[in-house]
């Protein structure tokens, strides 16, 4: 046990023996680990030609049953042999066409698991990069030459994706431009803006749009698909993330450890994911956690709107939304994904706030 | 010996988690009326521990055994109300760093009222020119103007003046100093010493200096206290301590400070390094560092020895 | 000078003081203010001077770690100020740095082995001898083989100290810079690293700059003494000559309050003058007993005897 203990990395150890201690974080990693096995067997066993939970089978004589319900001799014997599910139960009942709702929840777990974690993947990538860019690079300027080059090259890739012509168009300006540039070797403009003022501006303006409302718009316009929510999900959601890298940065690249390295002629790239990252990479760890639940909620509700992923596709979302007609008579509809989206991301909040506490220095001694 | 202001006797601080660790061990001193007792360590002895166990500071998870007797009330019984009567009033405290001593929303003015106040001090009038007697006391240039500052508009040396200030402010028998200068420059340092020394003799305090170094003690100290680990290991009169030390590590702290007179040679330092709280040794606390270790030191905590009147070992070299 | 291994001429650095939404820049702090330095082959020079007066500053751009503003830097006469990418890695090579603060000097998620692989592998050690090289270092400075399986925080602050110099030793530098190495350190470990580093000064002819607040130290341990106040030099010369001779006030303040041995009262530091009441360059003046009329002029460095020079238009 000793030499285990010494052999591992030590924040690691520690963070395990302050988290041991916190019972609602142990509780929260519990239920989440029991929701990733959910969603993963989910997946299996929904999709394929002949899932054993079949998620999209309509039995019209069988709508909007009760959780529990057992199918025996004398009940529902019209149903054909091979629409019954297995052990011949609807665990948590059926929906208004006949569907299977545990079958569903299976099939929308595995979603809101992707959807959690490519979204705040993608949120976390694009977090750090910015702002490790901010952090490391900030203090330098950069000229408006080079700066709106950048953006026009930018805005061509993002056009010719939709506009060809046009998106040439500008992409062979931008040729032009760079290669006149080159020709006169001087600036143009003469004023140049830290590159951590344009950043940060950056991402103020992208702080200052209501962010549900920047989706659903975005969503509105592209065409729905669980894919363009993740990401979509993502690309708005990476603003706290590259907050925390790049005042850790700030912080990491004034620590001597870093210009001790530095000195030695370690390259720039070398430093940031070998020396800073790792010691910058614990607060966004916490964010991470809770943004996952945050993620989860967003695509229920965008599921709820009706402007999620696209039916018969079954999320949490759209099951709790197709529910809302029949409150009354199948409140079950509408109590099982709310109750499991409730401790679901309850379990992340938990864990995110166990693992920050863990993280504190201050919770330490 | 006359009868002290202060006596510590048997003073034992344990910090309780899974495994009690024991952070003072067996700690007995006291304190005369009028002299300044330096207690000296490196980092990690416990001497702040003493202090703050004296001051009723400990932290929650500590707890101390033992008895501190002031003025016929053992402080370690007191409740927190009976604590903060003394607190400021009988027995006050300076800390190291005096950048973060003050608060840096509040003006001087404000900070120093705040003592006077907790002790049911309420004339308007007359605190304002105590608290200008205070900064006139402790040599702030130009007060009237400094008075109304706030703590980032000072340096450093002006801000540990005004907390030395603040310290004696309601003139009390005993003042503690924890390494109120190893924040502050050398030249700042000789300013800080002379002050509190001035300013001791001149209010008849009693006081505890604590300090890691021991050419500071020569200017301060009357009596002075090594301690290592937990323990005390020396105790004496400065001189005798300086220049005449019996425990091998005292000698050893002595040899490891560099001047000018020992250039072109090498110093002769103390093997090792201190041990944590966790894994203190059994036995003579310092013996795996100690150059002239015998079998008994591993074995048996060595007795008190005296080798004068008021010079005392604990060591087995000595007999 | 063939045995000069260090030249600063004149090095400069100004922190620009921003203010408002625009950054504007209102004034500059001169951290480093004209700083001419000779560093000898096997010698160590020490920068002595309160905090706040430039030091670090300084080391850090002997270190090109700050870009400076003015002034050269010439390393075996070479000028390394203008240098590529390229050579100014070949210079980093040859001149390291310790730092004070053993606690954030390592970095605390790797073990010692990948902190000091860094450096090894810029010294283009050949892929099999790296762990070789690494338990020479380790052994070089007093710590056991094994230790560099552990991390940091397994090590006491001595011990990291002493990792910490065996990561600049790894790229076998000429030149070691020692920012405040020991000032955090407990006294009887700090002895440890002076003798330490005195060793390696004897053993691989290495040449130091120590920077110290700690004028024991320097009488003890340095060959040519640089006094530094507000980011000037106001005083240098080699250490037995400034500890029997000092001439600048302020350098005469430093030696009298060495706690211990005091010989006389230092004089006293404060005088209620206000900074802009006075008529001078000299940033000691508003601390100093002896200012008169004559101090509004030259402020120039002056050779008084031979090596020593000061900053003082009384003397």
């Amino acid at each position: 046990m000793q030499s285990k203990m010494e052999n591992m990395s030590p924040p690691l150890y520690e963070l395990w023996e302050i988290l041991k201690k916190n019972r609602l974080a142990i509780a929260g990693l519990t239920t989440l680990l029991i929701f990733f096995l959910v969603a993963i067997l989910g997946l299996f066993l929904t999709s394929g030609k002949n899932p054993i939970y079949d998620p999209a089978k309509v039995r019209l004589e069988a709508k909007l049953l009760p959780p529990m319900t057992v199918i025996h001799e004398n009940t529902l014997n019209t149903l054909n042999e091979k629409d019954i599910p297995p052990f011949r139960i609807f665990l948590f009942g059926t929906d208004h066409l006949g569907r299977d709702v545990f079958s569903r929840m299976l099939q929308g777990a595995w979603v809101s698991l992707t959807v959690g974690f490519v979204a705040v993947g993608i949120s976390v990538f694009i977090g750090i990069i910015i702002g490790g860019i901010a952090g490391y690079y900030g203090n330098k300027s950069i000229s408006l030459d080079y700066l709106l080059l950048f953006i026009i090259l930018i805005c061509g890739l993002i056009i010719i994706y939709y506009k060809k012509w046009l998106g040439t168009f500008i992409l062979l300006f931008f040729i032009v431009a760079t290669s006149i540039k080159k020709l006169f070797k001087k600036n143009f403009f003469n004023f140049s803006i830290l590159i951590d003022s344009i950043i940060m501006g950056i991402i103020d303006i992208m702080l200052c749009f209501p962010s549900f409302f920047l989706i659903l718009t975005v969503v509105a316009l592209l065409p729905p698909s669980i894919y363009n929510i993740m990401v979509v999900i993502g690309l708005t959601s990476w603003m706290g993330t590259a907050r925390f890298i790049r005042a850790e940065f700030l912080s990491l690249r004034e620590r001597e450890f870093v210009l001790a390295a530095k000195a030695m002629g370690v390259s720039d790239l070398i430093i940031i994911f070998k020396h800073m990252l790792p010691n910058a990479i614990t607060p966004v760890l916490v964010s991470a956690t809770i943004g996952i639940a945050r993620a989860i909620l967003t695509e229920a509700g965008l599921s709820f709107l009706g402007f999620g992923v696209p039916p018969p596709h079954a999320t949490w979302g759209n099951i709790l939304s197709e529910g809302k007609y029949y409150l009354f008579d199948a409140p079950w509809l509408t109590l099982i994904p709310g109750t499991a989206i409730l401790i679901v991301v309850l379990a992340f909040n938990l864990f995110g706030e166990g693992l920050r506490d863990a993280l504190n220095p201050k919770s330490r001694d | 010996m006359e009868n002290p202001i202060l006596t510590v006797q048997d003073l034992t601080v344990q910090i309780k988690n899974q495994q009690d660790i024991t952070i003072l061990n067996n700690i007995n001193f006291d304190l005369q009326k009028g002299e300044t007792l330096c207690i000296v360590g490196e980092s990690g002895c416990g001497k702040s521990f003493t202090a703050l166990s004296i001051m009723g500071l400990l932290p929650k998870k500590a707890k101390a055994y033992g008895k501190i007797m002031f003025k016929g009330k053992n402080l370690l019984q007191l409740s927190n109300e009976e604590l903060r009567d003394i607190r400021g009033k009988e027995i006050s405290m300076v800390f190291q760093d005096p950048l973060t001593s003050l608060n840096p929303l509040f003006s001087i003015y404000e900070q120093l009222s705040e003592i006077f106040i907790a002790h049911g001090f309420k004339n308007k009038k007359e605190l304002k020119t105590r608290c200008l007697k205070i900064l006139e006391d402790v040599k702030i240039p130009d007060p009237k103007t400094k008075l109304f500052s706030y703590p980032h508009e000072l340096s450093g040396g002006q801000r540990q003046r005004i907390l030395i200030g603040m310290a004696v402010a309601l003139e009390p028998d005993i003042i503690i100093a924890d390494e109120p200068t190893t924040a502050l420059d050398v030249t700042i340092q000789y300013e800080i010493l002379s002050l509190f020394n001035r300013l001791k003799r001149k209010k008849g305090l009693s006081a505890l200096y604590i300090t890691h170094d021991l050419s500071v003690v020569s200017e301060v100290g009357d009596r002075v206290i090594i301690m290592y680990a937990g323990t005390i290991l020396e105790q004496g009169p400065k001189e005798s301590i300086l220049n005449n030390p019996y425990h091998p590590y005292t000698k050893g702290l002595l040899n490891s400070i560099p001047s000018l007179e020992k250039r072109g040679s090498y110093l002769t330092p103390i093997p090792g390094f201190v041990p944590s709280a966790e894994n203190r040794p059994k036995g003579c606390p310092f013996h795996p560092r100690c150059l002239k270790k015998q079998a008994i030191c591993t074995k048996k905590v060595p007795d008190k020895t005296f080798v004068s009147d008021n010079h005392f070992v604990y060591c087995h070299l000595v007999k | 000078m063939k045995d000069t291994i260090l030249e600063l001429r004149g090095i400069k650095k100004y922190f620009p003081i921003q203010k408002g939404l625009l950054k504007r820049t209102v004034g500059y702090i001169k951290a480093v203010d004209h700083v001419d330095l000779f560093v000898k082959r096997n010698q160590i020079v020490g920068i002595v001077g309160e905090s706040g007066c430039g030091k670090s500053t300084l080391a850090r751009c002997i270190l090109r770690l700050y870009e400076i503003d003015d002034g050269k830097i010439f390393f075996n006469g070479k000028d390394v100020t203008t240098l590529t990418k390229k050579e100014l890695k070949s210079y980093r090579q040859k001149v390291q740095i310790v730092f004070q603060d053993p606690y954030s000097s390592l970095n605390p998620k790797l073990t010692i082995k990948s902190s000091l692989m860094d450096g090894v592998k810029q010294a283009n050690v050949e892929k099999p001898k790296r762990i070789e090289k690494i338990s020479e270092l380790l052994e070089l400075v007093g710590l056991p083989k094994d230790s560099m399986h552990k991390y940091p925080h397994q090590f006491s602050g001595g011990q990291r100290q002493r990792i910490c110099i065996a990561r600049a030793l790894s790229l076998n530098p000429e030149l070691i810079v020692c920012d405040e190495p020991v000032s955090a350190l407990d006294v009887s470990v700090q002895a440890q690293i002076i003798n330490l580093l005195m060793e390696l000064k004897e053993k691989i002819g290495l040449s130091l700059i120590f920077i110290t607040h700690d004028l024991n130290l320097v009488g003890y341990f340095c060959d040519y003494v640089y006094v530094m106040y507000m980011g000037k030099i106001v005083e240098c010369a080699p250490t037995l000559d400034i500890f029997k001779n000092p001439h600048h006030p302020y350098t005469r303040l430093l030696l009298d309050s060495i706690p211990g041995k005091r010989k006389q009262r230092p004089d006293s530091v404060f005088i209620n003058k206000q900074d802009s009441q006075l008529n001078t360059q000299c940033g000691f003046a508003p601390r100093c007993k002896y200012f008169s009329k004559k101090c509004e002029n030259n402020l120039d460095l002056r050779e008084i005897e031979k090596g020593h020079w000061v900053r003082c238009s009384l003397i």
